[in-house]
């Protein structure tokens, strides 16, 4: 190993040897036994070292943002994903529903067949009379003197 | 910061149950890292704290999809920050010159402020003026504590990649450090 070559290795791993890949290590440490200049890149490269951890040590987060942070937290979803679906059946179910009674008001409002009609008067309270015409699904309720 | 990775996984669990204690535990770890990671990356304290509250919203909401063994949770926190940082520093550069803020260094503490030697204010003026990767690779390694394995699966680059980063940016550091080119300067 040369000296520039141990130099790009400090660049590489740092200047803590012992994390070094094996090869590297033992010809690093056979080198700074040998060579005071490769001793003194040592020196440089541990004084780099420890200015970076001085100087990038992280400061402490800024006083109240985990609480920030903690305020903006949405809701966990729900843990059983079938009761989200809940709503949307019953929605279909009232779609269905609606359409099944318009269906059935709609064929009503048709002409009755002539079969099942029921005629009758009543006599209510006011002394009107009324005839009441029960269809096979709809009443109607004429004033007799309409009729 | 990153020994307590390996730790975090059960944490991450309970946090998909919407346990907020164990959230706020893994902000007790790892906030100040990626506020600190965010704030020398974009050196902007306004942007960093809404990278850090970005980043941990996401963690929140990614919690019940992670899978403990795929990764670190640590790695993936910062890799999110990392990004996130970039694409700020990405939009600002699409708007114009980069407003440069107070030196990215600054202290909270005026006491630790007037304690900074010259030569660490010299050295972190020296580490904003690194282009971003060699910034990154820098400040995971020695604010973050990660190995440069992990930096590069933090960074999604090769391991030879990063160690050619560092190796960048560490002879430019030593140079502002020591006044001097370094002796081996050129190669590599």
């Amino acid at each position: 190993m040369t000296l520039d070559e141990l130099e790009t290795a400090f660049d590489r791993w740092g200047s803590r040897i012992e994390t070094w890949p094996e090869d590297e290590r033992r010809a690093a440490r056979a080198l700074l036994a040998s060579d005071p200049a490769a001793r003194q890149r040592l020196d440089i490269a541990r004084r780099l070292d420890g200015a970076l951890a001085r100087v990038l040590a992280p400061p402490p987060a800024p006083m109240g943002l985990a609480g920030r942070i903690a305020a903006r937290l949405p809701r966990p979803a729900p843990a059983r994903p079938r009761l989200r679906l809940l709503p949307v059946l019953g929605g279909v179910a009232s779609v269905a529903a609606s359409a099944v009674i318009g269906l059935w008001l709609g064929f009503a409002a048709l002409d009755p067949p002539d079969t099942g009609t029921v005629e009758t008067t009543l006599a209510l309270a006011d002394g009107a009379a009324y005839e009441v015409v029960v269809g096979p699904v709809l009443a109607d309720v004429v004033p007799e003197d309409q009729r | 910061m990153a020994a307590a990775g390996d730790d975090d996984s059960a944490l991450v669990a309970r946090c998909a149950a919407g346990d907020r204690s164990a959230f706020e535990v893994l902000m007790t770890r790892h906030l100040a890292t990626i506020h600190g990671l965010a704030r020398r990356l974009t050196g902007s304290a306004v942007e960093a704290e809404d990278i850090a509250q970005e980043t941990f919203l996401r963690a929140w909401t990614a919690a019940p999809a992670w899978r403990p063994g795929a990764a670190r949770f640590s790695t993936w926190l910062h890799r999110v920050a990392l990004n996130l940082s970039y694409d700020a520093l990405r939009g600002r550069r699409r708007g114009g010159p980069i407003p440069l803020e107070e030196p990215a260094d600054e202290r909270p503490n005026p006491a630790e402020a007037l304690e900074a030697s010259e030569e660490d204010a010299r050295l972190g003026a020296a580490i904003d003026r690194l282009p971003d990767r060699q910034r990154a690779v820098i400040l995971l390694t020695y604010q973050t504590g990660l190995s440069n394995a992990e930096v590069a699966d933090t960074m999604g680059l090769s391991v030879k990649a990063v160690e050619s980063l560092l190796v960048r940016a560490r002879r430019t550091l030593r140079e502002s450090l020591t006044g001097t080119p370094a002796p081996g300067a050129g190669s590599t």
